[in-house]
């Protein structure tokens, strides 16, 4: 008799056995947390930890953004400069034509008139469109908080794409290739992110070997992930936006002071 | 109604946010415990992914897409308590679960306990989009942004989910027919 039981019908019924009321204990223990738990700001910046990026809401923007750079990128960006070129020009790779195409988006630009922005925490300055917004970290980046807030963070008018970057220190017998990679965890997971470092382009910044890598699984979302190691400390700087090639100019004009970085 | 409790939690209102918890707070508890098979791990989970919530609902501009966010919070949570628990508990074996003797109850029982054998032996993923189908109902196309992948990928999982389960009680249906002979 059983054996003419639909097994869906079975599974189905064995998934919902089993308890479905969230014990008080727990609901307490969340609602008393709450005043102490430190809340993000609400500006548009790219959040490093890719598990807790927010696709969704930039998914309209993306659209937005990309219809706006086929005519004219520049409006967003900057000047549209017919001489400068970046400094470096890795390739990236595409993961769908669309990402292709929307990174052929980008245009030579003059960094030149850009905006000097330095980090207080990190050791490093950078230059921006001028009419982009500039928000500074407000406390060191570690791995044990992985706060937001804490890393810094320009943003253009419409509030993508953004450019954030920060520095950390290697842990103490930590390969630089092995941090970067844990570091990278997620977005390998979620983001179609290169999975070793050993995949990632070769380039300079500030006359430091570097590194970048492109991550984004369809038309609505990119970023692009560069990373300078110079002894054991690690600088990350990230481009979240529908032209992921955007963080070679940016690169280009970052300057790295490993001795000024506070940590 | 859910959406202006959202937007006003996400203004920081924490009466509106204990709200929430009472409206999704029960449906989550009961995914995380079916993906985790392990009550306080998805306690441990449902809590991680609330207070991930609330820390994140300022950058969180369409209310409208709470739901699938506040899940997608949950399903990584789970993975993450899966991962934590999986790093020491790789060297415990379980122990078989013997049902008791008899007629339909007992082909209940051997059912349950396999299921409960074999699920255990998926991945997180896996579990997590036959829980999201078979249990939460939601339509493959949300059970893709909650997990973060593409719409193939979850029939590629839930196909592989289904077939190990169905092939695992029809596997166990033969054995139990060898052991108890009419």
């Amino acid at each position: 008799m059983n054996a003419t039981r639909d097994p869906e019908t079975i599974l189905t019924a064995w998934l919902d056995e089993g308890p479905a009321d969230l014990p008080d204990a727990t609901r307490r223990a969340i609602l008393t947390a709450l005043p102490t738990t430190r809340r993000a700001r609400s500006g548009p910046f790219a959040p490093w930890r890719f598990s807790q990026m927010l696709i969704y809401p930039r998914m309209a923007a993306a659209v937005l953004v990309t219809v706006i750079a086929v005519g004219g990128a520049m409006y967003l960006l900057g000047q549209r400069n017919p001489v400068g070129a970046p400094a470096a020009s890795p390739a990236a790779p595409s993961p769908t034509p669309s990402a292709a195409v929307a990174r052929e988006t980008a245009a030579p630009l003059d960094t030149a008139l850009w905006v000097p922005f330095t980090s207080a925490f990190y050791g490093f300055s950078v230059k921006h469109p001028g009419a982009w917004s500039e928000q500074h970290a407000t406390g060191q980046w570690t791995t044990a908080t992985q706060d937001d807030a804490d890393v810094d963070i320009l943003w253009s008018p419409g509030g993508w794409p953004d450019f954030s970057g920060f520095e950390t220190k290697i842990p103490a017998g930590t390969t630089a290739d092995t941090f970067i990679q844990s570091l990278n965890a997620d977005a390998v997971i979620n983001a179609c992110f290169p999975a070793t470092r050993s995949l990632w382009t070769q380039t300079t910044v500030d006359g430091h070997p570097a590194s970048i890598a492109y991550g984004g699984c369809n038309e609505h979302f990119f970023f692009a992930v560069a990373t300078v190691v110079i002894d054991n400390q690690v600088w990350i700087f990230n481009l979240t936006g529908p032209d992921r090639s955007l963080i070679v100019p940016f690169l280009s004009t970052v300057k790295i002071d490993p001795t000024a970085t506070l940590d | 109604m859910q959406v202006r409790l959202v937007e006003r939690a996400r203004d920081g209102d924490e009466v509106a946010f204990s709200e929430l918890i009472d409206l999704d707070g029960d449906r989550c508890y009961a995914i995380a415990y079916r993906i985790l098979r392990d009550v306080e791990r998805a306690q441990d989970a449902v809590q991680q992914a609330f207070l991930l919530a609330w820390r994140e609902l300022p950058r969180l501009r369409d209310a409208e897409r709470f739901e699938v966010w506040l899940h997608r919070l949950l399903v990584n949570a789970c993975y993450e308590e899966h991962r934590r628990y999986k790093r020491w508990s790789d060297k415990v074996r379980l122990l078989p679960v013997d049902g008791p003797a008899g007629a339909d109850e007992t082909v209940s029982v051997d059912d349950r306990d396999a299921l409960e054998r074999a699920f255990r032996r998926l991945s997180p993923e896996h579990r997590a989009v036959a829980v999201l189908h078979h249990h939460a109902g939601f339509p493959l196309a949300s059970i893709a942004e909650i997990a973060g992948v593409p719409l193939g990928t979850v029939k590629s999982r839930l196909h592989y989910a289904t077939r190990i389960l169905r092939e695992t009680l029809a596997v166990d249906r033969v054995e139990s027919r060898k052991v108890r002979p009419a």
